[in-house]
């Protein structure tokens, strides 16, 4: 599909260009090729079909100017329930701040290093701008039946008004691997930038992988993020999408399921307040027979923030006795919050198992009822109510200690808010 | 019968009817649409509108946002009005009207012929470009309801027409729309007086006869207060290589406290086992809920058609008005089918309710796509949704496509949906019980869709689950 660029889609191509003709990187070829997709769409406009209700072209700066990974000052490195953690400034490795635990590796990605190269590199615009623009490409390498503990995979961003900065990681998990990682976008300053992140995954046969994205950013940041997974024969991948604060996020999520006996787990949360923007994408393959997903979206909208969830799964032909199910369940706390919800199925396949549901509604008041009448003021039973509905989404990471953290997080910006809230009235 | 002649037999409406016929001369512009007009003696505002949607027409690119495989449709390659020759001042009564055309309705099963009073539906017969006969007029008439052609309703009740025609489906509203409303050639429409409801059920039928021609019917019915009616309508056509297009408009206006149900059973002809010929059925149907607890239920039975592009929608502007949406689509062959519905919450209190079926075998492609939208004024709108798919063989597909927009916080909104085959354990318990293969996969396909068949008019009901019969046939190894 070609569409006529606007014209800030077009100053996007040139600084690309441009870039791409004055450098020497060594994987320029596969560089052109990603901007030669970006050409394709550009930065998606709402005529997009995938972007309708986000419009990128809108609010995206007017040049493309990158962050330079020199820009972050900071020194102190985020505490996290993991006791390893690698830094990026920008993208960009800070081996002084980080610890490998045994059975990883760092190592710059490469033409030659890079995994499943017959595969079509880009799936998505904005994945495309970014393997086409990002400065420094990381793979990272799970040692064949290593088992790795939570790592955390912490970028810092740090970008004047109007940069942005891009970050690109590739994790390969051999055969029989188990590794956790909790990826942190965190944003230094409150500041109107812009972040595009690129994650992939690579399962061999019989690795295990959890993955949790946590956006730490401001709000006046821009987020565009795409986490991506293969997954080799009986590879089990687990995610979590935790996107609680910004301006405007659109996560997505893109999952390959291409051999027997594989499982994903596709999860996320994302609260909205005041005008804030969430949108998550999903698209799970299904691209052999007996395999299986799930997936839980939880969305808390407030004010007049705006939720939006789209979830493909798409089984392909052959694809037989495939079990995929997904959920997405809606609040909206105020009168003004929207949320708009497309659970899509495409299947190609006779003899499988696929379901979704969605839901849009509002806290129980029965439940609301229960709790009082045992004493607990409305308000707060409300909350009660809001973090057991966004619990359920968080518990899905799979890792007691994070999942209090980030339900601790979640409570603090709940709180937060609530006091700004009373300031201002 | 043998297993050859089912197959052979398996579209038996696919004959054609030699019949005189009065053409225009192919191609599309505005000509033709003053020679139409002219030719069905309308009024300078009808023919306004036509040459205003003609020209919006024109700047419009034929949509392709729908999971369909549209080949190339050259519209100037089409008739634009075909017409069965008649003598100069119509039929007055049946014994007027061409035996030729009334033994072809014989065929199909249509009652014309006013003697079978057992069935007691009022009919307006549309064949080609025109309006044949309206049946039961005189009993209609005592009740205050008018049901005629929507060409004689133009000339009979130009301020009704002139009020609600466009208002539900403007011609700017898509491509097809636009189309249809600078060519539509004839159509019904039903006016409901205040606080009648309608003695006996509304039927339209329509037939595509002329090779090469487009059929672009139009139908409004009026529901006022307090009035109640249940309409019905058939489709047919005969077997051709060629694709034929249908691209019809039904609007619905219902006010305070009427209800209207519209039922459909679309059977074109969906083309041969390699996908050729059929019709190219792109219709669009909408109701306002205009009234205060005022319904619109659209039923349909949709299992012909090349390519189906349908969505009757409901718009709930007043307040405690209802909409519903059941439906059944059945794809075989290389049918494509993308329908579905959309419920536009506007008003408060307002309810809808989606209950969709498909059913998809051999080749075909069965697609739901529906959207749910709520204002922010609709305060406890509430919906539920329901999409089931079944696939039968392992070369078809179903897919759904739900669009859920909400903007209102006190609105609930469910949607479900799930994709399945028919089971073997069932297969097995009803196979042991001494049913043979096919009557068990009809059984259980019926019992899949009985939701939607519940809602019918009984004869529809009865010919719906035949035609899924029919059409089942040979299509399980």
């Amino acid at each position: 599909m070609s569409v006529t660029l606007t014209e800030k889609s077009l100053g996007y191509v040139e600084t690309a260009s441009e870039f791409l003709k004055a450098s020497s990187l060594i994987d320029r070829n596969q560089r052109e090729k990603a901007l030669e997709l970006f050409k394709d769409i550009g930065l998606p406009t709402k005529k997009n079909e995938n972007y309708k209700y986000t419009n990128l072209n809108k609010v995206f700066p007017e040049k493309l100017d990158l962050a330079k990974p020199s820009q972050v000052t900071s020194t102190s490195v985020l505490e996290t329930p993991a006791k390893y953690t690698l830094v990026f400034d920008n993208g960009q490795w800070k081996e002084e701040l980080s610890h490998l635990p045994k059975g990883l590796s760092l190592l710059p990605l490469t033409e030659s290093s890079q995994p499943n190269k017959d595969k079509p590199l880009v799936s998505d615009t904005m994945e495309a701008l970014n393997s086409s623009m990002v400065e420094n490409k990381y793979l990272l390498k799970v040692e064949k039946n290593s088992q790795i503990p939570l790592v955390t995979l912490l970028h810092r961003i740090e970008a004047d008004q109007s940069q942005v900065a891009m970050t690109s990681l590739h994790i390969s998990v051999e055969t029989g691997a188990e590794a956790e990682f909790f990826e942190v976008i965190q944003l230094e300053e409150e500041r109107e930038n812009t972040s595009i992140t690129q994650t992939s995954f690579e399962l061999a046969a019989n690795a295990k992988a959890k993955h949790t994205k946590a956006l730490l950013t401001k709000s006046s940041h821009i987020h565009v993020g795409k986490v991506k997974a293969t997954l080799a024969r009986d590879a089990h991948f687990t995610s979590l999408t935790f996107s609680v604060d910004g301006k405007m996020n659109r996560n997505n999520v893109e999952v390959f399921i291409e051999d027997t006996g594989a499982h994903a787990s596709v999860n996320g949360l994302y609260t909205g307040r005041s005008s804030q923007h969430q949108d998550c994408f999903t698209t799970i393959h299904h691209n052999a027979a007996h395999t299986t997903s799930d997936q839980v979206f939880k969305g808390i909208l407030d004010d007049e923030a705006r939720g939006v969830f789209t979830g493909k799964i798409v089984i392909h032909r052959d694809a037989q006795q495939v079990d995929s199910n997904q959920l997405n369940k809606n609040l909206l706390l105020s009168k003004k919050a929207h949320v708009d919800t497309r659970p899509q199925i495409e299947v190609y396949a006779d003899d499988v198992k696929c379901g979704h549901g969605a839901t849009v509604g509002q806290i129980n008041e029965e439940e609301v009822f229960y709790l009082e009448s045992r004493g607990i003021p409305k308000e707060k039973a409300q909350k009660i109510l809001c973090h057991a509905f966004a619990f359920e989404a968080i518990e899905s990471c799979a890792h007691d200690e994070l999942s209090t953290w980030l339900g601790n997080h979640l409570f603090e910006l709940f709180e937060k808010y609530a006091l700004e809230h009373l300031n201002v009235q | 019968m043998s297993t050859e002649d089912i197959l052979n037999e398996d579209y038996k409406y696919g004959f054609y009817t030699d019949i005189e016929t009065e053409e225009f001369p192919k191609g599309l512009n505005e000509d033709i649409i003053r020679m139409l007009s002219a030719k069905k003696e309308e009024p300078q505002w009808l023919l306004d509108y036509r040459l205003k949607a003609f020209r919006h027409w024109k700047t419009m690119p034929m949509p392709d946002w729908a999971k369909l495989e549209i080949p190339e449709i050259d519209f100037q390659d089409l008739y634009y009005y075909s017409a069965p020759k008649k003598k100069e001042d119509g039929p007055k009564s049946l014994d007027e009207v061409d035996p030729e055309l009334l033994a072809t309705f014989e065929k199909l099963g249509i009652p014309l012929a006013e003697q079978k009073r057992l069935t007691g539906v009022a009919m307006d017969v549309v064949f080609d470009s025109v309006s044949i006969t309206t049946t039961w007029k005189e009993d209609l008439e005592k009740a205050g309801v008018i049901f005629c052609s929507i060409s004689e309703a133009v000339k009979e009740y130009p301020d009704l027409v002139k009020k609600y025609l466009g208002t539900v489906v403007p011609y700017s509203d898509n491509f097809y729309a636009a189309l249809n409303a600078a060519v539509f050639s004839d159509g019904s429409f039903a006016y409901i007086p205040k606080g009648v409801t309608c003695p006996m059920d509304l039927s339209t039928y329509f037939r595509i006869n002329a090779k090469e021609t487009g059929q672009f019917e139009r139908t409004l019915i009026v529901a006022d207060e307090g009035s109640y009616v249940n309409y019905l309508e058939g489709c047919t056509a005969p077997q051709r290589d060629e694709n034929q297009l249908h691209a019809a408009i039904v609007e619905i206006v219902a006010l305070d406290h009427s209800e209207v149900k519209y039922s459909t059973v679309q059977n074109w002809y969906a083309g041969n086992k390699e996908g050729k010929g059929g019709i190219y059925n792109f219709v669009t149907k909408r109701g306002n809920c205009l009234g205060v607890h005022s319904k619109i239920s659209w039923t349909q039975v949709e299992a012909g058609s090349a390519i189906t592009w349908k969505y009757p929608s409901c718009n709930l502007i007043g307040d405690h008005s209802q909409g519903a949406f059941y439906s059944v689509a059945l794809t075989n062959n290389k049918m494509q089918a993308d329908t579905g519905t959309k419920m536009v919450h506007i008003g408060k209190n307002t309810k809808s309710t989606i209950i969709s079926k498909g059913i998809s075998a051999e080749y075909s492609e069965n697609n739901y796509r529906g959207l749910v939208k709520v204002m922010p004024g609709a305060h406890n709108a509430r919906n539920y949704s329901q999409c089931d798919s079944m696939l039968v063989g392992d070369k078809c597909s179903a897919n759904t496509f739900p669009y859920i927009e909400v903007k209102n916080n006190s609105a609930t909104v469910e949607h479900e949906a799930s994709t399945t085959k028919i089971s073997e354990d069932q297969l097995f318990y009803l196979q042991s019980r001494g049913l043979d293969m096919e009557k068990s996969i009809s059984l259980i396909v019926n019992g899949f869709c009985n939701e939607v068949f519940k809602t019918l008019p009984l004869e529809f009901s009865v010919e719906a689950v035949k035609l899924l019969e029919m059409k089942l046939e040979n299509s399980v190894g």
